[in-house]
């Protein structure tokens, strides 16, 4: 992995931009592992339907991989040929096996590892020259080890010389000059500098696959700016810190995923009735229950948008790559903070564990803020449920003279003061919905791009692949336009009828054996046309391939 | 009350709300609330930048009876809320209080973690033995033989109560003491001396559910005020705890363990962050 | 909780007075507390009335005091062993306004007897003296708190059968 991480940054160096998953075993240390590595010369979101090129350090567990590595006739397999045969699974592809000696290569050089031939090997055959390769080593090693370094390069640089004895090669177009500086992010540490950008200086939280990288970015990054991050003893703990801190005045946030989420249900709905604004990060993976923890799903639609008990309306937001998972984290931010409720971010582990080279993000201005309260005149009781036009109440800090409150879960009146009342009920469900419905939510409420008599709907990380099999499409004179939902809850039906104006055809794609969010979209909306559905569970991620075939065929 | 005015001083009652509470007329929990206002004058504290956190349950109910800031969240979740709430204002007086139930039962794990962690606030825990809310079903710190109570097998759960207070000093916290509803001078001085300690502090108080457990108003006969010297020395402290036989009121611990969490100091601004991402 | 009186706590005629004013204010204060209690919670309109009236009798008996008594003391000695004020678990739910002028009346008499006690053992010769005053001025008390009472209905022995479980009106 490491060397994967080296042979990314000096793509990005090289200029390329880059979309780099994992794949691993269960393994704590040591356990078999694959780099899953896309280069462009334009932004890549979204996986392709097989590798160019498979290079095998060894074949160790290969099986628990063969399905999320497809090769075709045309990649090319580099495997060291004391590693063991080709396993039957890839010859079957036909794909060309070329042998290259990395142990015995290694072996030449002191301190030298295979990983480093295999490293240079690699860039030899798409063209990144040893430059920017030996470049990243230096940042990576030198002051470590100078010895490590010089083992490294010389590894490298061997690895690239018997690279070119090989009559494979698998050049990539020359990368295109860089207008602007470019970022390598992961969706879950973008997820958190999101969450900073936005405003949040509070995060407690409980470590759970694969949402634990946003913690981790939060625990160094919030003490920086002055923030607090608390790991908690568990997920009931962490989202009620997290309603205690954002009561005190301060915008919080956790991360979590399936199983966690279940736990914060409650607190969610103390957070709607409350009215005390918080974000929860999920990020994805196959559920139910412990399900497969390292694996992508969007299986949590139903939760995140009707698992709370009670009418509880809130909000439901989902970033659609790797690099929107900063701006749509920081709009959560924005959008709790504004209405004072729960914010979802449904991410995935397909965004939030790859890492991705992209064009630097713009700083968007959303940074929540709260309608302040002004304390009331003498005599007067203040109200921290006032039932305002908007729906949204001013809410007060504490410490700020003559607005004391009790937050409750409670049913209340417009003070607060519990009430069992049908009209206290009442008024306050409404002015919770109010509050959501009619708030200006702009155009970022969907990602939408091209025109066409077929309208692809989806959301989170399908999204990449369902844009190329647009574009696909658009070559074979099919015509569609793909329209990727950011904000899943509340529904904006005035938009989405726009949208889809003049669309004859609709296809779901997601990644749920249920098809979680094609009963989303037919439940709440009212879709012109009865959608057709591409939805199938995880492991496996959805590639453009199939999304373009589905797409050919309706366009007969 | 006028506002603006920061030398205000506050008195008990300007602590205590215009709602009218729910508890059962004798219930030991007027007593509590009428000792936590009192410590809150007695401190000098202002009563909105006090706060008074709290679960589910008859005790629970206590936040909305002061004019503090405070929050009444979810069943056995006080003590994470009023933990988040100190860290991330650390210039707030934060009380947390509840019942046994709420505490030890649905809330056990984080009373553990609260005591552990240390974060510097007070918790008051409302003991009677029973859950009042849902009508008197035993609860953690229930005696084993009790058994008036439809939920309960005849002859009381054969499941040794809880000790809350050895609990607390086995999981670390900073100070423990005992307090009775019917001594609310003695309480209230009690619960100022926790607010007053660094740390997590608790207080256990009984006060008796005169609803389901009538023969809890016999504790007015057999609490005492233990007049020793409270103890730093954790040892002494379990010895102490071991040994006694639940009626003995007063500090009983006070340890020296610095409380959780730094100083909030921002050394960056947020574009500075934008570095370790860019190529 | 119980500590024997300490007698010599009050050294003066002066801090007497005002201590035995504010036990009269602590003990309005505790009766209006009941009220409010069976007011709110129980559906106990008539002894809530009861303690009201109470509280105010108590309020009248604190203005009795002259006004040069000066300002109420931080704390009465005797705590809450103070005999003025009632325990606040001493009441039930289905209690009767009777049930709550023979509490009041209790506490009268324990109040008579302090004072009473005060006036032979304390150390001080003033203290006796007020103490002596004060013991008249309780046996008024005591008869208008048995007179009141004794024109209210006597509970039927049944006062405390309920048929009903237990419930809680806002369970939560």
């Amino acid at each position: 992995m490491t060397a994967a991480n080296m042979f990314l940054d000096a793509a990005a160096e090289a200029g390329y931009y880059a979309l780099f998953g994992r794949s691993s075993g269960p393994q704590i240390r040591g356990g078999e592992a694959a780099a899953l590595v896309r280069l462009g010369v334009d932004p890549v979101t979204s996986v392709d339907d097989t590798f160019d090129i498979m290079l095998a350090i060894d074949w160790q567990g290969v099986q628990r991989f063969a399905a999320e590595l497809p090769l075709s006739a045309n990649s090319l397999v580099i495997c060291d040929p004391s590693a063991g045969d080709v396993p039957e699974v890839y010859v079957k592809t036909g794909a060309k096996i070329v042998h290259l000696h990395m142990k015995d290569l290694a072996k030449e050089i002191p301190g030298g590892r295979p990983n480093m031939i295999a490293l240079g090997a690699i860039a030899e055959l798409i063209g990144i020259p040893v430059g920017p390769l030996t470049e990243v080593l230096g940042k990576s090693l030198k002051k470590k080890r100078a010895d490590a370094y010089e083992a490294s390069v010389a590894g490298v640089k061997a690895g690239a010389a018997a690279a070119a004895t090989l009559s494979a090669s698998k050049r990539l177009a020359p990368a295109k000059a860089k207008d602007a500086k470019r970022w390598t992010v992961t969706g879950n540490y973008g997820a958190g500098l999101g969450a900073i950008r936005g405003g949040v200086r509070f995060c407690a939280a409980y470590p759970i696959t694969p949402a634990t990288e946003v913690l981790e970015y939060l625990s160094s990054a919030l003490p920086k700016v002055g923030g607090v991050f608390v790991q908690a003893e568990d997920e009931l703990a962490s989202i009620n810190m997290c309603l205690g801190a954002s009561y005190g005045g301060e915008a919080s946030i956790t991360a979590t995923a399936g199983p966690g989420l279940s736990l914060m249900t409650e607190g969610l709905g103390l957070a709607v009735a409350s009215e005390t604004p918080v974000v929860v990060v999920d990020v994805q993976r196959v559920g139910p229950s412990t399900g497969i923890a390292t694996k992508c799903e969007q299986s949590d639609l139903n939760i995140a948008v009707y698992g709370l008990h009670g009418d509880a309306p809130h909000l439901v937001v989902a970033p659609n790559s790797v690099g929107d998972c900063i701006f749509t984290t920081q709009w959560g931010v924005y959008l709790a903070e504004s209405l004072q409720t729960a914010c979802l971010v449904m991410s995935d582990q397909a965004l939030g564990q790859s890492r991705a080279i992209i064009d630097t993000p713009a700083d968007v201005a959303f940074v929540g803020k709260r309608l302040q309260a002004e304390a009331p005149a003498e005599g007067e009781v203040f109200k921290r449920y006032a039932n305002t036009a908007s729906g949204i109440s001013p809410m007060p800090v504490p410490g700020q003279d003559g607005c004391q409150y009790t937050s409750d879960g409670l049913e209340h009146t417009e003070t607060g003061t519990p009430s069992s009342q049908s009209s206290d009920h009442t008024l306050q469900l409404d002015k919770r919905q109010r509050k959501l419905t009619g708030f200006d939510y702009g155009n970022h409420w969907a990602t939408i791009e091209g025109e066409g008599d077929i309208a692809v709907i989806t959301w989170g990380s399908c999204t990449g692949a369902a844009r190329e099999a647009v574009e696909r499409a658009r070559a074979d004179g099919v015509n569609a336009k793909l329209i990727s939902l950011r904000l899943i809850s509340p529904i904006r039906p005035q938009h989405m009828g726009d949208a889809l104006k003049g669309v004859k055809k609709i296809l779901v794609v997601e990644q749920s054996h249920l098809g979680q969010f094609t009963r989303y979209l037919r439940g709440e909306y009212d879709l012109p046309v009865k959608p057709e559905a591409l939805s199938r569970p995880g492991p496996l991620p959805m590639r453009p391939g199939e999304i373009h075939a589905r797409l050919l065929s309706m366009g007969k | 009350m006028s506002s603006c005015d920061s030398t205000a001083t506050y008195s008990a009652k300007d602590f205590k709300s215009e709602v009218k509470p729910v508890w059962c007329p004798g219930c030991g929990d007027y007593a509590v609330l009428s000792s936590i206002t009192k410590a809150f004058a007695d401190l000098g504290l202002k009563p909105h930048e006090t706060s008074v956190v709290s679960g589910i349950g008859c005790s629970s109910r206590i936040p909305a009876y002061t004019n503090t800031y405070g929050i009444h969240s979810i069943h056995g979740r006080a003590l994470a809320v009023g933990q988040g709430l100190k860290l991330a204002r650390p210039d707030l007086t934060v009380l947390v209080a509840g019942g046994d139930g709420d505490g030890f039962s649905i809330g056990g794990n984080h009373f553990l973690h609260a005591c552990r962690r240390n974060v510097d606030l007070t918790y008051i825990v409302m003991d009677n033995r029973v859950y009042g809310m849902t009508k008197g079903q035993p609860s953690p710190t229930t005696e084993s033989d009790w058994d008036a109570s439809a939920m309960a097998p005849p002859g009381g759960t054969g499941m040794t109560p809880f000790h809350p207070l050895a609990i607390a000093l086995a999981s670390g916290a900073n100070f423990i003491a005992r307090g009775f509803s019917g001594d609310p001078n003695g309480t209230a001085q009690i619960i100022a001396e926790a607010i007053r300690h660094p740390g997590f502090s608790f207080v256990a108080i009984m006060s008796p559910c005169i609803t389901f457990r009538e023969e809890q108003r016999e504790w007015k006969n057999t609490m005492r005020s233990v007049n020793i010297e409270p103890t730093t020395d954790p040892a002494q402290a379990a010895r102490r705890l071991m040994t006694d036989d639940g009626f003995n009121c007063g500090v009983l611990y006070r340890g020296n363990r610095s409380s959780y969490g730094k100083e909030k100091k921002a050394t960056n601004a947020v574009s500075d962050l934008d570095r370790e991402f860019t190529l | 909780m119980s500590r024997a009186p300490d007698f010599g706590a009050v050294k003066t005629s002066a801090e007497l007075l005002s201590v035995a004013r504010a036990m009269e204010e602590r003990s309005a204060e505790r009766y209006r507390e009941l009220a409010e209690a069976f007011e709110a919670s129980c559906n106990n309109p008539d002894t809530a009335e009861a303690f009201a009236e109470l509280a105010d009798i108590e309020e009248r008996h604190a203005a009795d005091f002259p006004v040069s008594v000066g300002p109420r003391p931080e704390t009465v000695p005797w705590g809450e062993d103070d005999p003025e004020i009632a325990d606040p678990d001493a009441v039930h739910y289905l209690m009767y306004p009777w049930h709550a002028f023979d509490l009041a009346l209790r506490h009268e008499h324990e109040t008579l007897a302090l004072f009473s006690a005060l006036a032979e053992k304390s150390p001080y010769p003033e203290v006796r003296a007020e103490a002596v005053r004060l013991v008249e001025r309780e046996k008024g008390h005591i008869v208008t708190m048995q007179t009141r009472r004794d024109e209210l209905p006597v509970p039927p022995d049944d006062w405390d059968d309920d048929d009903d479980d237990p419930n809680w009106e806002a369970g939560d």
